[in-house]
């Protein structure tokens, strides 16, 4: 057996090693960033189920377009009336909580009210949110 | 003949961690891929719940239109664009035939990828509109 022989033999493994690493890393960092994008997909769906939750219950067409739920401004208040804003205790998401908010539509001499539910969580030290818009038309 | 043997197996760790890599490589790929398309369709699925309520908010705007004007009637091809803050919402309003009080709305939004389209039916009665019939 020649010296060329042997160290080519050595420089190819050290070789291999070195791409096999690289490439180990770079596959990490793949799935890491695959679990991340599902992760926060699965929490943004549950967020606005939350908040479908909430815009339903405010867009009921039975309704009263006076009443105290769609008066102007942020409502926020963990109230008992509907639609309650308080979130199950077992909610998989950290720190959530939800709050809408009503706005005066004027525009076009057609009149309303702009509804904007919002549902917010933590997640790694970032707050996420998830709005929902929906509008109802002034009857009178 | 040992130097002939060495010469054979000579390479091998090198081809055999190219293979391993491009095999996994491959998996990598194929999985990403599906991540991707999984998360887009997600995407879509957000996207299309808060088109389906703009499309619902375009039916208001229709009952609007009805209630208030003696032709609410749109142009063929036509709709009336509602820019709703920074979305556009496209309402057609056909009057149905055989009652001149009675209108076919379609209400259709596009969100991101996600269009989605609210239908209704909407009569206009003493200075009123009522909605007859609604489907998404």
């Amino acid at each position: 057996m020649s010296w060329d022989e042997r160290g080519l033999s050595l420089l190819e493994i050290l070789v291999a090693s070195v791409i096999l690493g690289v490439a180990l890393l770079g596959f990490t960092s793949s799935l890491q960033f695959i679990e991340k994008t599902h992760t926060v997909r699965e929490r943004q769906l549950e967020a606005q189920g939350y908040a479908r939750e909430t815009l339903e219950s405010l867009l009921l067409s039975t309704r009263d377009y006076n009443a105290t739920e769609l008066t102007d401004g942020n409502h926020t208040s963990k109230n008992t009336e509907d639609p309650d804003l308080t979130l199950p205790s077992n909610i998989g998401l950290q720190g959530a909580s939800r709050f809408y908010t009503v706005t005066a539509y004027d525009k076009d001499g057609v009149t309303g009210k702009r509804i904007d539910v919002t549902f917010s969580w933590n997640e790694g030290g970032e707050t996420r949110q998830e709005q929902l818009r929906g509008f109802l038309l002034n009857p009178t | 003949m040992r130097n002939t043997k060495l010469k054979e197996t000579r390479g091998a760790a090198l081809v055999t961690v190219v293979v391993v890599i491009i095999a996994v490589a491959m998996l990598v790929a194929a999985g990403l891929n599906f991540v991707t398309g999984a998360s887009s369709l997600s995407k879509e699925s957000l996207d299309g719940v808060r088109a389906m309520y703009l499309a619902e908010a375009g039916l208001q705007r229709a009952l609007h239109e009805i209630g208030t004007k003696d032709d609410p009637a749109t142009e063929e091809e036509e709709p009336l664009e509602w820019e709703f803050l920074k979305d556009k919402i496209r309402i057609t309003i056909v009057a149905s035939s055989g009652d001149p009080n009675l209108y076919d709305v379609t209400s259709t939004v596009l969100v991101g990828r996600a269009e989605r389209m609210s239908t209704a039916t909407i009569r206009k009665q003493g200075g009123k509109a009522v909605m007859t019939g609604w489907s998404l």
